[in-house]
């Protein structure tokens, strides 16, 4: 990623954030005194001065690398988060995280390694029933978490 | 009081919890990347099934053991385990190479021990008169204390000052989501529930330093894995050799506690003037950087003594200068008790538990961190991909068990992809945290000294106080204007 661009539209993103809550703020009803509003205006206007000022020094500013190393496996092991978050908010079962951890354990742990190959397969197997036991005895049995 | 506090602390149950916490603490301290934030984010969560003192224990001897956790791999592998273990690398890396890793690890846990104490001396002797003083404080003061801890992190202890700026005012416009406490009105709740008492705290530290932390280790490599010095490292001190670096120990004690209690700064920084001290008073300054065990003493006995400093003002005041102490603050929320200046009267086995349990996690540390460090050391070796997914999932379950809502598992997430953008472009994580949890009560603050003023905005300049804090706030940000510019010239001459 360009340190430049991605100044630039994370800046913008708090900018436009900063817009829309003055524009909700806007919308409260205004009480004796300091309302509501007062407090989130306020803030967000000075928040869009300090923008723009990061802004245009982002603008001005040469062009610099920012180290991504894994970006494939940073957005698949996203996708498998965000998979596992949504399997688990429905059916919410503690099964469905000894799935996820022996997936994303074989697929961070041993890139590259085939079903075949029990010994990797069995370490997959021990790390995802491990820490899955770790989490029923202590989150299940000991907060009494209701998975 | 004092008895019943000392008895409380040394039943079984108490002891145990210390003994967790500082097990762990030595564990995430170590681990590099890891420290005492993110470890008792973690942690936190296992506290609400708990009773008020068990859980602060738990906390309190993680953050203490993180602090001397952190130079264990400095120490092994020349990698610092925690920011506030930068410095020790130097000396301790440089004597461990020399063939005395025993003899770094030694000094370290040592100085790591001193610290701690001297912080807690100063937190048992400071904390008290503090919130007796506080007492006598209204709301514009206390809207000025809040916002002074803002200004001193984002001047202080930042990279970029409009960025570290930004990211305090996003943090204070998040703690404006929900219901108003003077009005009732809600604010940006998108008509979801979820929102209507504010953004949940936990949710949003998790996703902040955990989440975050998760996918900065995938973005290093899932199958790194440290491999350095684990034999031998349990060794003690001779006579001689402890008398060597009393001095050392005592300035960083006397600095990491002074730093620790004002807001923003933190072991980092606490670490290395300990350091530049230690080595303008040493008979022997030019063997810095090459093994001297001074330069092991000094910034390990101050990040230590940071510990009790930094829990002053959060216990007398009730404000949080850092982000663990931030954390820490979240505790005693959960548990129904806002710290400050009334927790002496209406909690005193409270405050005293604590201040007795604080000593006792480090004995703790010393006792675990001779027996231990070999483990942790070893520990180190664990490949990066296993540590990910058992942080991942702490995490996840972390932001969930908080109030038993997807909503937050997800909002952990999020905060958690936020936050890493955030690091990677310089915005600052500490300065958005603190402004979360701060400010509701500087709103709140701000808003009751506006209603009781007759003066308007005079009440803030009328009130002696008042007025110091203004002060205070003109000048660190003089000295930040003044740092910009110095800065700004010798970028000029390097260019020119």
């Amino acid at each position: 990623m360009n340190y430049k661009v991605g100044s630039i539209v994370l800046t913008s993103v708090f900018s436009l954030t900063g817009v829309m809550l003055i524009y909700l703020a806007l919308q409260f009803p205004s009480g004796e005194n300091l309302g509501p509003a007062f407090f989130p205006i306020v803030i967000s206007v000075l928040m869009l001065a300090f923008c723009g000022i990061v802004l245009l020094r982002s603008f001005r500013a040469k062009s610099e690398k920012v180290e991504f190393n894994n970006k494939l496996i940073e957005a698949r092991s996203l996708i498998i988060t965000v998979l596992f978050l949504i399997l688990w908010g429905t059916f919410h079962d503690l099964f469905l995280l000894w799935v996820f951890l022996l997936a994303s354990g074989l697929f961070w742990g041993f890139q590259g390694w085939k079903v075949r190959d029990i010994k990797v397969l069995s370490t997959g197997l021990g790390i995802a029933s491990g820490i899955t036991l770790f989490v029923y005895i202590v989150f299940g049995v000991l907060i009494n978490l209701n998975f | 009081m004092v008895l019943v506090a000392f008895a409380d602390v040394f039943s079984l149950s108490n002891l145990i919890i210390i003994s967790i916490g500082t097990l762990v603490g030595l564990f995430v301290g170590a681990l590099p990347g890891l420290g005492a934030a993110i470890g008792v984010a973690l942690m936190l969560p296992f506290t609400y099934s708990m009773d008020t003192l068990p859980a602060l224990l738990l906390l309190v001897s993680l953050y203490l053991g993180s602090e001397y956790g952190g130079s264990i791999s400095s120490i092994t592998l020349g990698i610092p385990g925690t920011p506030a273990a930068v410095a020790t690398v130097l000396d301790g890396h440089s004597l461990a190479q020399k063939g005395f890793p025993a003899k770094a690890i030694g000094y370290s846990l040592l100085a790591s021990t001193i610290g701690g104490l001297f912080g807690g001396a100063v937190l048992i002797g400071f904390s008290g008169p503090l919130a007796n003083a506080a007492v006598k404080l209204g709301a514009p003061e206390y809207a000025l204390i809040g916002l002074l801890g803002l200004v001193a992190v984002a001047t202080l202890a930042t990279k970029d000052v409009y960025r570290s700026v930004i990211s305090v005012f996003l943090g204070l416009l998040l703690s404006a989501v929900g219901m108003d406490a003077l009005t009732g009105q809600t604010r940006f709740v998108f008509s979801r529930m979820e929102l209507v008492e504010g953004l949940p705290m936990v949710p949003i530290l998790i996703g902040l330093f955990a989440v975050s932390e998760v996918i900065q280790m995938i973005s290093d490599g899932v199958n790194k894995r440290y491999e350095g010095q684990t034999l031998g490292l349990n060794s003690g001190l001779k006579l001689k050799e402890v008398a060597a670096v009393g001095k050392p120990m005592l300035i960083g004690s006397i600095i990491g506690s002074l730093v620790g209690v004002i807001p923003g700064l933190g072991a980092g920084p606490a670490s290395w003037f300990s350091y530049s001290l230690a080595k303008r008073f040493s008979k022997d300054p030019d063997s810095f950087g090459k093994g001297n065990p001074e330069g092991i003493a000094a910034p390990e006995a101050s990040n230590n003594a940071t510990v009790g400093g930094a829990l002053v003002p959060l216990l007398a005041l009730g404000i949080p200068g850092s982000p663990t102490t931030g954390i820490i603050l979240g505790a005693f929320v959960i548990h129904g008790i806002q710290p400050g200046p009334q927790v002496f009267g209406q909690n005193p086995e409270l405050v005293y538990g604590l201040f007795i349990g604080f000593i006792l996690s480090v004995l703790a540390m010393y006792v675990f961190g001779r027996l231990t460090t070999p483990i942790w050391a070893r520990a180190l070796a664990v490949p990066n991909y296993i540590l990910i997914i058992s942080i991942l999932v702490l995490s996840l379950l972390g932001a969930f068990t908080s109030r038993m809502l997807v909503f937050d598992v997800y909002l952990a997430v999020a905060m958690g992809i936020v936050g890493f953008f955030m690091r990677k472009l310089n915005y600052s994580l500490p300065c958005f945290i603190l402004a979360f949890i701060l400010g509701g009560f500087i709103e709140i603050n701000f808003r009751r000294s506006l209603i009781m003023s007759n003066v308007g905005y005079g009440i803030f300049v009328t009130r002696p106080v008042s007025a110091i804090l203004l002060g205070l706030m003109a000048i660190m940000i003089l000295f930040m204007v003044k740092g910009m510019i110095k800065d700004k010239k010798k970028q000029a001459k390097v260019v020119g």
